[in-house]
């Protein structure tokens, strides 16, 4: 990362200022799921399904073509975009270069060299948790964000010695668009109409007056200056709430229970041997899941922070099939509901006293053998194992998991607890309870005001939130587009967006951290801190504010003297909240144990338990109208553009259901109609919903009206079952929706004889992803991965290559020789976790376009790098192999020969270039491409942007990319402009004598980071130069775990995998997998 | 024993029956009914096919069933076959010629004309297929400022040289062929006073007169000419064959494919002449000129190449299996018993099934049956490429991309617009141009050999 200059609020100034139907197909008649007796690898159910009974729906029709899944854009995009089309032709506009207008600038400000990014600190706050950034601005314009590398949280690399890294989550990576979003809101809304921001404050001191009287809801907010404003305001009698849909509360509220007193629970699982999820996606849906994802990663590989030899083991208990328990070496499918009996049980187990639950379930073998083999490891492994349970889980379950963390020794050594900063603050639900109540208490509340968040969407469904909010006067709502709240508030306030607005917050361990604008609000909207600010009557701004807050803190003198290092930082040193000296736990008694939580696994219809899910695309929502999130694909479905209920296969059997079949779920008397994924793996008797769908005032991409993406699972959230609800009941509708997954686009239509798409699968999978155990790594010196290249190449000539000894020869083409740097990247299995970063991180790098659900279902998106994800074993105990696969930047590219235009062509350093304006779009490379990782672009992805009310999207554009015009290929370039860019940086240092080295020689090894290695959080991704026998991608391709793909084609690819290792505890039973050559 | 004065006015008489029966279909007054709606027909199919390419053209190939798995589909589907098509008439016009098999001389003008159109067929594909059509004339190598050139390594630069040759051959071949009889058209017409057509066919005739030396230069013309195209019907389709064998796809990666695309081409190209033939033979009363034994003959040339295909497919299968390669033995059980099963079947069906029928002599006498089972090798035709070229690429290395194809309308649209344009190519040439190599029927009739030895080739006039 280059240097970051404060900025100083000196921000430049010289900015001016598809959507889904619901197809119901009348299908009844759908395959019920047969018995499968022998299992490969598979890429999903259905196709599992396949070989018991054909499938029907689409698979019936041989020569169907239904019209809503044909591509034909006169039904799929919208009649206007048709026209513009045509109009386009008359002109044969399509081979025109657009007029665009620029600004010049004619005073430049100070250190800022036109053409040039720069980096700048800044924070972004998710459900009241800190996520420390840099955004890179090009002239002015934030155009990308990524993880601090400074940050002391977020920040560390894998391997000792190498540089600063910090990952990112996808939204982290996808927050940036938001803030171009078209369908941002301009202006303040006074009933529904338009105002200006100057009637709103107008009408501020008559509010001033009846503070008493005054409530503020607030999206949780880890704020230090929200907290000091808010103090503020409390003094004046003003009440505050606050609520958050996916709230961490529960953990909060059981150490409580533990403790007495609220504490966090942070987990060091760089030094954990044994790691247990209890119902939770610590990679993904966690407020550290960055951190767990790196330090897990640093104990994920023999010889890493465990030392020689050593490696975790991660245990996962959960009901729905997560990233984590797709990276578990054991891994028990249980509903949620069961985790408490399972738990109690391991207790025992341990001998933490108490017989054990003598729940139903735990009388099954598996069970039974999972708990006891587990409790030996942890007793073997004590101070050197940590539980971890997920937020869904109640606060009994996060009391006993205290409980047996400290039995176990994790106290002080894998785990480490952190004082809460605001003891006192009630649960979310409970706030907003109590809030609903008062708002319904004629006289309690006459003004609300709602700071972010989207309450009338999320919020419990029993409160009937919308219905109290209408009895209040007043109700201001703050956000950043005009969602389903603004609508039912008397007024609406725009909202900047934090990469406009001064802001704090604190990171999972408490440290401050600073959001600094990156640009001036682009509508002269409001920062919520700056609301409250006109509410008090001082009108100060955001920097003001927070410079005042941190000066009440002591974290900033009063002269300001470090203020500028915090700012150029991006974090107040230091700051993170005390560590508790091993807290010991008190005498708890955890709640009796319902009846659900004393019977089995098998569950009737009727006593089905739902789960909510967050929502890998919107979250909970919130993200709903980011096209980039809606269109990454969900790791474990890939399914893109739709939430759903994820259904296992012996409940989907039980209730005569199948994918895609619209099911009607129902929660005490609510219920809500969704189609159903069928997942191996998803617990018996559990069903999980995923949340953030079925957005009715999202805007154009999330949903308006009655158009939306999804279906609105939070009809069926009620306070009594927030997180997981019990005795829900399903039925068929008798109708289908197809959701748009980009990894089995037809293959529902299994052939003649299915077996052979399984077998098939099954077949190659091994040889296309490699698995090997850590006891087989460690045992055989030598081993190598099953992958190498056939023997008539070594033959032939036994000279070889530089990099590939032996290796080189039999091609009619002349193998080039490399000078200079040689380019390449590898990516280990072994610790991707599927996170999807990378996917959106290189979207946002590269301008890769979104092309919406219908061109989904035709196979047509854009993704670079996209992850492959398969299933081995059988369909209730399931394993999940993934592999991340971009251009594979091959030495001998058979894109390369078939180009009859030359548009893609190899370069001195060995990647497989790509000349946009060269293609003529024959599309020859893409059949040729063994890897099949490029994209075409079929239609005009970038149109939208040329309508006049989009214009701001464009913005955001990465200018060192080209923008694809239709009709041409294209791939990733292994971020060639950021290679480009590193290299004219470092010639220019050397130039000017500011640093040694050569003008042309190796660049520090990673100097230059592609965008998906950056945002990576486990370093999965490395890239770097060949030519450099010390670089780590040197290194990683020396490895012995280090593979081609393919390597039977002789493309020579320039990335290579490492194999994934497990490590499976010796005394659990074998998982059944097909072909893996894991036993080497 | 006739007099040789009362033979060769007999001969007169014979090859005036020819210039007549042949020229009556142009100098009609008034066109055939059912010509009239067989061009109103083919006409709307045109139609149909412009308003596909204006849609194409102007949203891009999204338009079709094409994805990023399957990234070419029914555009080179239709590009091969019809490259296939144009075969026949090559090796009915220039091989036959060369062997001497006289019976060609019936169907050769007509063979040839199919050719032209069908290569005009095809070269609309590679163009309309490219992302960026209006660029595809980088493909041909031209002196420019900017310093490119093609890259020749791509078997597309060679479908390039290939077709193109093979287009400008074919023309040039039809067009010397046709020069003495527009002359005989261009002498009637100015007997008949119809000065219009007198104008144009004496241009277009390039001044015959008929004379010995006329003859004797349009002879040899012809013969350098028929010597010329002859590798052509090898090496066209080779070279398009290229496209898939030098490629690393399973399924495409097959060496057998010259042989195999030749063998093929020939099969639909005799297939398609005999669609033709067939109803214009009844339709204009020439089963005098195109008669039986050549029908049969045809017949016998498709039992044999639909053959050699089913050999291809077998050897296919075997190979796969032989090979040992996971891939190349999965795209081959796939093709069959995988989703597109039912391509790969209909394809066997047509292509190897359905000709076995002409072991029968009564069905390779059977004008209508004949029609249909060359309708049917059409189709199969069709399905060969499509399997090739579709089912290979749906399924490939990575099962993660693994996909499905499903056309659209602007997919059938194109293809329609194709065969009307074929078609109303054919009928303006079965309307104004001599549909029957009049010269040469004339020098294959026995009248023509009555003075001289039974063997000899002599056929001047």
């Amino acid at each position: 990362m280059s240097a970051k200059e404060p900025t100083d609020g000196n921000v430049h100034e010289h900015h001016e200022h598809d959507h889904t139907e619901h197809h119901a197909h009348d299908d009844a008649s759908l395959a019920p799921i047969g018995p499968t007796p022998e299992f490969g690898y598979w890429k999903s159910l259905r196709e599992l399904e396949g070989k018991a009974t054909l499938q029907t729906d689409r698979s019936g029709k041989e020569f169907a073509t239904e019209p809503s899944r044909t591509i034909d854009p006169m039904h799929r995009r919208n009649f206007f975009q048709l026209m513009g089309a045509s109009m386009a032709l008359a002109g044969v506009g399509a081979c025109r270069y657009e007029k665009e207008e620029i600004v010049p600038l004619a005073r430049r400000p100070d250190g800022s060299i036109p053409g040039q990014t720069q980096q700048y600190a800044t924070a972004f706050e998710l459900s009241g948790v800190g996520h420390a950034l840099v955004a890179t601005s090009f002239e002015g314009r934030p155009i990308k964000l990524d993880g601090n590398p400074d940050h002391p949280f977020a920040a560390g690399g894998i391997v000792p010695g190498t540089a600063r890294h910090a990952g990112s989550s996808t939204f982290a990576q996808a927050a940036v668009l938001n803030m171009y979003d078209p369908d941002r809101s301009q202006n303040p809304l006074a009933a529904g109409k338009g105002a200006s921001m100057e009637t709103f404050h107008a009408a501020l001191p008559k509010l001033r007056e009846a503070f008493a009287t005054t409530r503020i809801l607030s999206e949780a907010s880890s704020s230090p200056t929200m907290a000091y404003l808010r103090g503020l305001l409390a003094q004046k009698g003003v009440q505050w709430h606050e609520y958050e849909p996916l709230s961490n509360d529960n953990e909060r509220e059981g150490t409580r229970k533990a403790f007495n007193r609220p504490l966090r629970p942070i987990a060091h699982l760089d030094r954990a041997e044994t790691i247990v999820t209890i119902d939770a996606d610590i990679f993904i849906d966690h407020p550290a899941a960055m951190m767990f994802s790196r330090d897990y990663s640093r104990s994920r590989r023999l010889g890493g922070s465990l030392g020689p030899g050593k490696m975790n083991r991660l245990w996962s208990v959960e009901s729905t099939y997560s990233n984590t328990g797709a990276m578990a070496d054991h891994r028990l499918g249980l509903r949620s509901d069961l985790a408490l009996p399972f738990l109690l049980a391991l207790d025992a187990a341990l001998g933490g006293g108490g017989a054990g639950p003598g729940s139903e379930f735990l009388k099954e073998q598996k069970v039974q053998t999972f708990i006891k083999v587990l409790a030996d490891e942890l007793k073997t492994n004590t101070g050197r194992a940590v539980v971890i349970a997920g937020r869904r889980q109640p606060a009994d379950v996060h009391a006993l998991v205290a409980k047996i963390n400290q039995t176990i020794g994790a106290v002080g050594e894998t785990l480490e607890y952190r004082e809460d900063p605001d003891p006192s603050r009630k649960p979310h639900l409970q706030s907003i309870t109590d809030l609903v109540k008062d708002l319904a208490t004629p006289g309690r509340v006459s003004t609300l005001i709602i700071l972010g968040g989207n309450p009338v969407y999320d919020a419990p469904v029993d409160l009937d939130f919308a219905g109290a909010l209408s009895k209040v006067a007043t109700s201001i709502h703050l956000s950043e587009t005009q969602n389903e709240t603004s609508q039912k508030t008397s007024w609406h306030v725009p909202r900047s967006h934090f990469l406009e607005a001064w802001g704090d917050t604190r990171t999972w361990d408490g440290t401050i951290t600073l959001a600094q604008p990156l640009i001036a609000p682009i509508y002269g909207t409001l920062s919520a801190i700056e609301l409250l600010s006109a509410l008090l009557g001082d009108n100060k701004t955001g920097e003001e504010l927070v410079k005042e807050a941190h000066a009440q803190l002591g974290v900033v003198s009063a002269s300001g003297a470090n203020w500028r290092q915090s700012v150029h930082d991006g974090f107040v040193a230091n700051t993170g909240l005390p560590v508790a000296e091993r807290p010991a736990v008190a005498g708890f008694a955890p709640a009796q144990l319902t009846d659900s939580q004393r019977g089995g696994t098998k569950r009737a219809n009727g006593d089905i338990e739902v789960t909510f899910v967050a929502s890998p695309f919107s979250y909970d929502g919130r993200f709903a109208n980011n096209a980039w999130l809606q269109e990454t694909p969900d790791f474990m479905t890939k399914v893109t553009w739709d939430n759903y209920a994820l259904v296992g296969p012996e409940t989907a059997q039980a209730l005569g259901i199948a994918n895609d079949t619209l099911i009607n779920v129902k929660v005490g008397d609510k219920s809500v109609e969704l189609p159903c994924y069928t997942i191996p793996g998803q617990a018996r008797g559990s069903i999980g919903l995923v949340l953030g769908g079925g957005r009715t005032h999202a805007g154009r991409v999330g949903g308006q009206g009655t158009r939306s993406v999804g279906w609105d699972t939070n009809k069926v959230r009620l306070s009594s079952g927030f997180d997981i609800a019990g005795k829900a009941s399903v039925s068929a509708t008798g109708k289908q929706y197809e959701l748009a997954s980009v990894q089995e686009h037809w293959d529902i239509r299994t052939g003649l004889v299915p077996a052979v798409t399984q077998e098939g699968i099954a077949e190659r999978l091994p040889e296309l992803i490699q698995e090997v155990t850590a006891k087989t790594l460690s045992e055989t010196k030598d081993w190598r991965p099953d992958s190498e290249v056939p023997q008539y190449f070594v033959d032939r000539n036994q000279g070889g290559s530089h990099d590939r000894p032996g290796a080189g020869g039999l091609s009619l083409f002349k193998e080039k020789d490399y000078e200079g740097h040689r380019w390449a990247m590898a990516i280990d299995l072994s610790t991707c976790t599927g996170c999807n970063s990378c996917m959106v991180a290189c979207q946002a790098e590269n301008n890769v376009p979104v092309v919406g659900r219908e061109e989904i279902f035709n196979n047509r998106e854009m993704h670079w790098i996209r992850i492959d994800r398969y299933f081995s074993g059988s369909p209730d105990d399931p394993q999940v192999v993934h592999q991340p696969v971009a251009c594979q930047q091959c030495e001998m590219a058979p894109c390369e020969q078939v180009c009859p235009v030359g548009a893609t062509s190899h370069s001195d350093e060995g990647l497989n270039d790509m000349a946009y304006n060269r293609c003529i779009g024959t599309r020859y490379c893409a059949n040729n491409c063994p890897y099949k990782v490029r994209k075409f672009n079929f239609l005009d992805w970038n149109k939208e942007w040329r309508d006049a009310r989009n214009r701001v999207r464009r913005l955001l554009f990465n200018p060192d990319v080209t923008v694809r015009m239709r009709g041409v290929m294209e791939k990733c370039t292994f971020c060639v402009q950021r290679i480009q860019n590193g290299k004219i940086k470092a010639k220019a240092a050397i130039r000017a004598g500011q640093r040694a080295g050569t003008v042309n020689g190796a660049l520090p090894d990673g100097e230059i980071e592609t965008a998906c290695q950056q945002a990576c959080p486990t370093e999965a991704i490395v890239f770097g130069d060949l030519a450099d026998p010390t670089s780590r991608v040197a290194k990683l391709h020396a490895d012995n775990r280090s593979y081609d793909l393919l390597p039977e084609t002789y493309t020579k690819p320039r990335n290579r995998f490492l194999a994934r290792v497990r490590n499976p505890n010796p005394n659990m039973p074998a998982a059944k997998t097909a072909g893996g050559n894991g036993g080497h | 024993m006739e007099s040789p004065h009362d033979e060769a006015g007999k001969a007169r008489e014979a090859f005036r029956g020819v210039t007549r029966d042949v020229a009556w279909v142009a100098e009609a007054p008034k066109p055939h009914k059912a010509w009239l709606a067989a061009l109103g027909i083919a006409l709307l199919m045109l139609g149909w096919g412009v308003i596909s390419i204006y849609h194409l053209v102007t949203t891009g190939i999204g338009v079709w069933g094409n994805s990023n798995t399957v990234g070419w589909a029914w555009d080179i589907t239709n590009f091969v076959w019809w490259i296939g098509i144009g075969h026949a008439g090559t090796l009915i016009s220039a091989v036959l010629y060369l062997t001497r098999q006289t019976w060609r001389v019936s169907i050769n003008r007509a063979a040839e004309a199919m050719t032209i159109f069908a290569v005009m067929c095809a070269l609309l594909f590679p163009l309309l297929h490219t992302g960026r059509p209006w660029f595809a004339w980088w493909m041909l190598p031209h002196p420019n400022d900017m310093g490119m050139w093609p890259q020749f390594r791509s078997p597309l630069m060679w479908d390039v040289f290939a077709v193109s040759t093979y287009a400008t051959t074919s023309i040039l071949f039809w067009f010397m062929g046709l020069v003495p009889d527009l002359a005989t058209f261009r002498d009637r017409a100015a007997l008949r006073g119809d000065k219009i057509r007198a104008v144009i066919y004496g241009l277009l005739s390039l001044g015959w007169r008929g004379s010995a030396r006329n003859w004797h230069r349009y002879e040899r013309a012809y013969l350098i000419l028929a010597g010329l195209a002859t590798p052509l019907v090898f090496s066209v389709h080779s070279v398009v064959s290229f496209d898939f064998a030098t490629s690393q796809l399973p399924g495409w990666h097959t060496t057998i494919f010259p042989p195999y695309f030749v063998a093929g081409a020939i099969f639909s190209g005799f297939a398609m002449v005999l669609t033709l033939m067939l109803p214009l033979r009844h339709l204009f009363n020439l089963k005098h000129i195109i008669k039986e034994e050549h029908i049969e003959a045809m017949c016998k040339i498709l039992l044999a190449t639909g053959m050699m295909v089913g050999l291809a497919y077998a050897t296919e299968f075997f190979i796969a299996w032989y090979s040992g390669s996971l891939y190349e033995k999965f795209a081959f059980i796939n093709r069959a018993f995988g989703p597109f099963w039912w391509s790969y079947f209909a394809m066997i069906a047509c292509n190897v099934l359905i000709p076995q029928a002409f072991w029968s002599r009564r069905i390779r006498r059977a004008p209508v049956i004949i029609f249909i089972l060359c309708i049917f090798v059409n189709i199969g035709m069709w399905f060969e490429r499509f399997v090739i070229i579709a089912t290979s690429l749906a399924r490939s290395f990575l099962p993660a991309n693994w996909s499905y194809y499903t056309p659209t309308r602007w997919d059938v649209g194109l293809f329609v617009g194709t065969l009307g344009l074929f078609f109303t190519l054919f009928l303006l040439f079965f309307r104004y141009v001599p549909v029957i190599a009049m010269s040469e029927v004339k020098g294959a009739m026995p009248e023509a050999h009555a003075g001289g030895s039974k063997g000899s080739k002599g056929g001047h006039h």
